[in-house]
């Protein structure tokens, strides 16, 4: 793998590289947010959080292929995060801990195998359950417990509709299931992604590998 | 001399900013405390109480609770819960309802109510210039160069996105053969932000912190900071020293603001910049006045040559589109990437003096239009011997220890 220059590998270096990678790449998800998330949500898209959440540990996994050092994902998230907290619109809190929490879960899914297939599909699939966790956590601060109990008593009117005890039950766990599994797809092809933008930076003899942090 | 001179704006352009805080914990803990008691009545008051201070201190955070989804589904909750929570059924047009489900659904309604308008209030907080600035206290000060250098990035990451997602669909008319090429787009967007941030790395992560003095004359719309610029301009040119860089002065028509012209403060010439077109447009709106097309040409023009030709540059009405990333900051960025002035005097809007603050550094003077002339006079002399002292040869190792006391 081609080095770069050995006066540019001193820590103040590493310490500047691991901040620009936090800026460029932050800068790149506050960017996805903003376009991406601003079009899904005007085309009232079911599940739009969850598929932004995806988006975003894509991304961050895709970095991690070419820049595994770690707390890097963590950083970017905290920086998009700023980025959306700076941008014009109303209520910014919820949105703001949802990115700092989805990159904190990513940071954790790969904090022992960043490059792993198993660590990218965690972090896809804890991202995207964060997001309807997080949903269900807000209206519960916001409503408070009752909205719990007004869950519970859908579930089981949902079980009276299907004529089965627990049907309603097993229809939400099939339903994470689902939401998981396509979200560590999504993360999956990130990481794919990241590994071929690898390939071909090592072509472009780039500095690689550090992991300073 | 104090290396800062704090802002001295008067108690009128800052309504309540000592006293108010302190009255408004006071009513958050106590509307907090009814709140979460469990009796709609109380939570009811609470509720009142905590949006009357609000009309009183922050109107603008009453006016984002108007969200029509929010409440429809607000009240689709309570009458959802008056059907499927609670026992003491009742009917009602047909329907079977519960007292104790609709109570429950109400006070689900004036919760949500209470705790979204206090998350606007404390929305606007975050953005507020007193976080920005502990955050800057708190020494992350490679964070804060970080967030800068992202926020710089904005534009051109979005005019990146665009040209990709342009050039994708015309290879690609059909969403197989879109779907087809998507892999090639992606990567290339992420190598060309890889090596954006290694570019970024060699730069260091904020080329444009490097002004040896920066001053910001910082202060609310119309508050005379373009005339505090001017006067000091003035005196700095009496006192001999080369100034350039751009102000823009307002043109009056019987005591009313009709437009601004672009000064070019090296020469003296104005050249049209805005005229006003649209009093009534709210002044946030930015549809107020309509600027000259080669306007922002003109002044990044004028910028790039000042800091070529003149050590004191300044730069007038940094506001909320420069906080932005637009208006005069691309031209003053591609200016100061050129070279750096040894004095930046920059007349900045309070409520976008945080983000501008992020994207240019931390200002070592903070200067209020309403500065008296000690305080003028102090910067003067501070502007001078920074001057004086980088003016020495490169060798003068006296100069160069001098000027490093400035950062």
């Amino acid at each position: 793998m081609p080095r770069a220059p050995a006066s540019l590998h001193t820590k103040s270096f590493d310490r500047e590289r691991f901040w620009a990678y936090a800026a460029a790449f932050g800068s790149l998800w506050g960017t996805l947010e903003v376009t991406l998330g601003a079009f899904l949500h005007t085309l009232r898209l079911p599940l739009t959080g969850a598929f932004l959440a995806a988006m975003g540990a894509a991304l961050l996994v895709a970095m991690r292929q070419f820049y595994p050092a770690r707390g890097s994902s963590l950083a970017v998230g905290v920086i998009a995060a700023l980025l959306k907290s700076l941008s014009p619109g109303g209520v910014i809190l919820g949105p703001m801990i949802g990115i700092i929490s989805e990159a904190f879960l990513v940071e954790l899914a790969l904090v022992v195998a960043p490059r792993a297939l198993l660590s990218a599909f965690v972090a896809g699939g804890l991202c995207v359950l964060w997001s309807v966790f997080q949903k269900v956590l807000t209206q519960t601060v916001l409503y408070g417990g009752t909205i719990l109990d007004l869950y519970l008593a859908a579930l089981k009117r949902v079980d009276q509709l299907l004529g089965s005890e627990n049907a309603g039950a097993w229809l939400l766990v099939v339903c994470i299931g689902v939401l998981t599994l396509l979200g560590g797809s999504l993360t999956l092809v990130g990481r794919h992604l990241g590994r071929k933008a690898a390939v071909e930076l090592r072509q472009q003899a780039l500095p690689q590998g550090s992991t300073h942090a | 001399m104090p290396r800062s001179v704090p802002p001295t704006a008067p108690a009128a352009a800052r309504p309540g900013s000592r006293t108010a805080p302190w009255l408004v914990l006071v009513a958050v803990l106590v509307c907090i405390g009814l709140q979460f008691g469990g009796d709609l009545t109380a939570s009811a008051l609470a509720l009142l109480v905590w949006l009357l201070v609000l009309a009183l201190v922050d109107r603008r955070a009453l006016r984002k609770l108007w969200l029509p989804r929010f409440w429809l589904f607000s009240l689709l909750l309570a009458l959802v819960s008056g059907f499927l929570l609670g026992g003491n059924l009742s009917k009602a047009h047909g329907l079977t309802l519960s007292r104790v489900g609709l109570d429950a659904g109400l006070l689900m309604i004036v919760r949500g109510a209470f705790l979204l308008s206090l998350a606007a209030h404390l929305s606007a907080k975050v953005k507020s210039a007193r976080f920005q600035r502990l955050l800057a206290r708190l020494g992350f000060s490679g964070f804060g160069a970080a967030l800068a250098t992202a926020f710089a990035l904005l534009p051109e990451l979005s005019h990146t996105l665009q040209v990709r997602a342009g050039v994708w669909q015309a290879e690609a008319p059909t969403w197989r053969g879109r779907l087809r090429h998507f892999p090639t787009l992606a990567v290339q967007l992420l190598v060309e932000t890889a090596v954006l941030a290694e570019q970024c790395a060699r730069m260091g992560s904020n080329p444009l912190y490097a002004a040896e003095l920066l001053v910001f004359i910082e202060g609310p719309p119309q508050s005379g900071k373009t005339r505090c610029l001017l006067a000091l301009v003035a005196a700095l040119k009496a006192a001999g020293h080369s100034v350039g860089g751009i102000a823009q002065p307002a043109v009056h028509q019987s005591d009313e603001r009709v437009g601004y012209r672009l000064l070019d403060v090296a020469t003296g010439e104005t050249t049209a910049f805005a005229e006003r077109v649209n009093p009534s447009a709210p002044a946030a709106a930015g549809r107020r006045y309509q600027f000259e097309p080669a306007a922002f040409t003109r002044a990044r023009d004028l910028l790039q040559r000042a800091v070529l030709e003149h050590p004191i540059v300044c730069v007038d009405e940094l506001g909320r589109l420069e906080a932005r990333g637009q208006g005069h900051l691309p031209g003053l960025q591609q200016a100061l990437l050129q070279t750096q002035p040894r004095v930046l005097l920059a007349t900045v809007r309070a409520d976008a003096a945080p983000a501008l603050m992020l994207l240019l550094g931390r200002p070592t003077v903070t200067l209020a239009p309403t500065a008296d002339a000690a305080e003028l006079g102090e910067l003067l002399t501070l502007i001078a011997q920074v001057v004086t002292r980088l003016s020495a040869p490169k060798g003068d190792a006296h100069a160069r220890v001098a000027s490093e006391e400035w950062r």
